[in-house]
């Protein structure tokens, strides 16, 4: 190519790339790894990997990251929201159900949309949101008020607004939508309200709901039998956390929530599915292919809310379609994510509740770690060994980075009552500030199980992970240091003080051509690059 | 029991039934003379938007009874308390008692559909508005359509017949800044002409008219020229008098519908 002909097709590049904004096709997404210059869905790809191609950044140089901007949010909420960037713009929530556009370069918006909210909102742990999706020139916003709504991606505009449930009842809805083809795939919150969840999909164009998942089935369906009476109608298993896509197998990998209420199974006795399951689903149809429910009857709050990892690996010796799960019970699953064989079961976290997994991964509980009225201490507490919080897998170093979590909690049970939209959980938990907890980022073997390092954190974390082809893993902790860690041996390279709890995973991209760094902190977002 | 003890118990039952009023979220303050005190301070702080006799301005027409962010007594008195984000609408720092006698006049302003004159055909406003106007080259209504322009989705919400008519004709007389022309020159030659989105002491956001964004740095800037004038053109002279009010019809009756479980 002629030297002038490059140049003037760098400048038509690069204008469009500034300026950008072409559409988001559902083959942009399929294929989203291969332009880490952006990142549009919430885990950077189907697959729920949360990592990046992007090498300029590396464990040569990350000491020298600058801070570039910062973006203050206008709430006292945890910020928990996972940037999308798109073609040189940047797509961000601000809790409780507030969306923005703005320019990576400076952090100054283009425009903001600001939902106006009935005066009761019912949520357990803060009015708070984890992200967008974004299809076509379309993003996508679950609020609080339960509603999904369609914005302009270049304006803010509404085009549609539906409601998917009634948050007087104690629905909303914090997750960050899933697009998948011609979809919208949009999960509940309100386990602690007695809801009966369910996973939607809507028509991306219309708003027009295409199918619904009831993670509670209702007679006459398979698993209706493990719910006593009609404690099913307020069975909870919501499904608050962003699933993942296999779209060779066209199926939707999803983690539900606790059963309601979370400390009493006296008045819901059974199995409870599908609650703390992987819910594995026909993305057309919205079917039940097949399922695994992590903790039957679960009296201990343990959501399998938790980001599915699908890995195409070796397993002993032999290719196989895995399906990777740290779950909040303190064990570490390996499924073939094509016909739910358990491949591998194993402790992860400490654990005190369990003396084993029989061979289908049905646990055998301890009766004294129950919930009592005196109070029963257990590892993992009530947040688990793992919470929501992004794992992520590196290709290059064939590695899951996981945060592991060590805190006990003291359950109580008591009696309960079901009033619609009061809060539903049976009695309470409290912490055990005397009991010696810790937390730790882990870099482990996903076939095995293998630690192959560890970083020691000060106290339990809230924050997800990112690795990169920089060998770097960046995520954050809960006194608000930001920092960066060698992908191959966990030593730490970088960190920096934002004095905000971390709540949120990190994201990197390029902008004008440079890589940066994005992470939420306290209330507002950090990116970082170098000079 | 003295004077003082039954004066008591009269106050006492006096403010709580107010505080059950208020709980309930009725307005605890509907006398003619409460209307009347309304009436003055919405004079003094809301005419600007809303018009003197209610029929909006800048803001909506209050006189059709229906209001999008609440129309309970509750409703209306949080929006007037606390304002609505990002709409336009301030927050009014008034005592309750005031807030509560506004929205008592606000009440007595509702009029029946019949009462609201809206000359013109809507149907026939559509067409216009699709055709011969190409007003959709610049405005949106639910998704479809350019961005340079206000999005006219909940225009009837926003808007009365008044202040749609005199955009039609005259789209300079009011103009959001937002809308403004802005022209830009770069230091390397490049114009860019568009819409403002944001700006501080060292970049500026804008839509070009391409629709594209930007996000220029000032120093890479040779000029930045806003104009106190609006890209839209007026339509004086392009419709007739009843082709106006065909159009101002079709956009009044445009209301985005909430979509309720």
């Amino acid at each position: 190519m002629k030297p002038l002909v490059s140049i003037a097709l760098l400048i038509l590049i690069l204008s469009f790339s500034a300026s950008g904004l072409a559409q988001v096709t559902y083959q942009r997404i399929l294929h989203a790894e291969q332009e880490p210059e952006n990142w549009l869905t919430y885990s950077g790809t189907y697959d729920g990997h949360r990592y990046s191609r992007l090498d300029q950044i590396n464990r040569g140089n990350v000491q020298n990251l600058k801070l570039k901007w910062v973006f203050q949010m206008r709430t006292l909420e945890k910020v928990e929201t996972t940037p999308l960037v798109v073609d040189g713009v940047m797509y961000l929530t601000e809790p409780p159900s507030n969306a923005f556009a703005l320019d990576p370069g400076t952090g100054r918006t283009y425009w903001s949309y600001v939902r106006n909210l009935p005066e009761v909102i019912k949520t357990c742990c803060g009015r708070v949101n984890r992200g967008l999706a974004i299809l076509g020139e379309r993003l996508y916003l679950g609020t609080v008020d339960a509603h999904l709504v369609a914005l302009d991606s270049k304006t803010g505009s509404p085009i549609w607004d539906v409601a998917v449930a009634d948050p007087k009842a104690g629905y909303s809805i914090t997750v960050a939508p899933l697009a998948v083809k011609d979809k919208i795939i949009v999960g509940i919150s309100g386990g602690e309200f007695g809801i009966r969840g369910f996973l939607d999909a809507y028509d991306a164009e219309t708003g027009k709901r295409a199918w619904r998942f009831y993670t509670v089935p209702g007679p006459g369906e398979p698993g209706h039998e493990t719910w006593e009476g009609d404690s099913w109608k307020t069975g909870g298993a919501p499904t608050w956390l962003t699933g993942s896509f296999d779209p060779e197998l066209n199926l939707i990998y999803w983690g539900t929530g606790n059963p309601a209420p979370d400390f009493n199974g006296e008045v819901r006795k059974g199995d409870n599915l599908y609650s703390d399951s992987v819910v594995v689903l026909d993305a057309d149809t919205g079917k039940l292919k097949w399922y695994f429910q992590f903790t039957p009857h679960d009296v201990l709050d343990w959501d399998a809310a938790q980001i599915p990892v699908l890995l195409d690996a070796p397993f002993q010796g032999r290719p196989r379609k895995l399906l990777l799960w740290p779950n909040r019970n303190g064990f570490y699953y390996v499924f073939d994510r094509e016909t739910g064989e358990l491949l591998l079961a194993q402790q992860f976290g400490k654990q005190t509740w369990t003396d084993g997994l029989d061979s289908q991964g049905r646990p055998n509980v301890l009766p004294d770690v129950l919930p009592s009225e005196e109070g029963a201490l257990v590892f993992p507490g009530i947040q688990g060994a793992i919470n929501w919080h992004s794992t992520s897998y590196n290709p290059l170093t064939g590695l899951l980075y996981l945060p592991v979590r060590e805190v006990p909690t003291l359950n109580f049970t008591g009696d309960v009552s079901f009033s619609p939209g009061d809060m539903f959980l049976g009695s309470r938990w409290q912490a055990m500030p005397e009991e010696p907890s810790s937390a730790v980022v882990r870099a482990m073997v996903p076939q095995t199980g293998e630690v192959k390092w560890e970083y020691p954190l000060y106290r339990d974390t809230w924050g997800g992970l990112l690795s990169t082809a920089g060998n770097l893993v960046f995520s954050g902790t809960l006194e608000g240091q930001l920092f960066a860690l060698d992908s191959a041996t966990g030593e730490e390279l970088w960190h920096v003080n934002t004095g905000g709890r971390v709540n949120a995973a990190p994201i990197t991209y390029l902008h004008e051509g440079k890589q940066l760094v994005t992470m939420a902190a306290g209330n507002a977002l950090f990116t970082f690059g170098l000079e | 029991m003295g004077t003082k003890w039954i004066t008591g118990f009269i106050v006492a039952c006096a403010a709580l039934t107010l505080w059950a009023q208020q709980e309930e979220g009725r307005n605890p303050y509907t006398s003619a003379e409460d209307v009347a005190a309304g009436a003055d301070l919405f004079g003094k702080r809301c005419a600007l938007c809303h018009g003197a006799d209610g029929s909006g301005g800048t803001g909506p027409d209050l006189r059709r009874g229906q209001f999008r962010h609440g129309g309970s007594d509750a409703g209306l008195f949080r929006s007037i308390r606390f304002g609505i984000s990002d709409s336009g609408m301030p927050r009014l720092g008034m005592p309750d008692e005031r807030v509560w006698q506004v929205v008592a006049h606000v009440r007595s302003l509702s009029r029946s559909a019949k009462e609201i004159d809206v000359p013109g055909n809507a149907v026939q406003g559509k067409q216009l508005y699709l055709g011969k106007g190409d007003c959709s080259r610049c405005h949106t209504i639910n998704g479809v359509g350019g961005r340079l322009g206000p999005d006219l989705s909940d225009i009837g919400w926003l808007r009365s017949t008044r202040h749609i008519k005199s955009s039609i004709i005259d789209p300079d007389q009011d103009i959001d800044r937002r809308y403004l022309s802005l022209h830009i020159l770069k230091k390397d030659g490049q114009a860019i002409q568009g819409v403002p989105l944001n700006e501080d002491s060292y970049s500026i956001q804008l839509m070009d008219l391409q629709e594209n964004l930007h996000s220029l740095w000032k120093r890479d800037l040779d000029e930045i020229r806003q104009e106190e004038r609006s890209w839209m053109p007026s339509y004086q002279g392009t419709f007739s008098d009843s082709e106006v009010d065909d159009l101002v019809s079709y956009l009044y009756s445009l209301r985005r519908k909430t979509d309720q479980p």
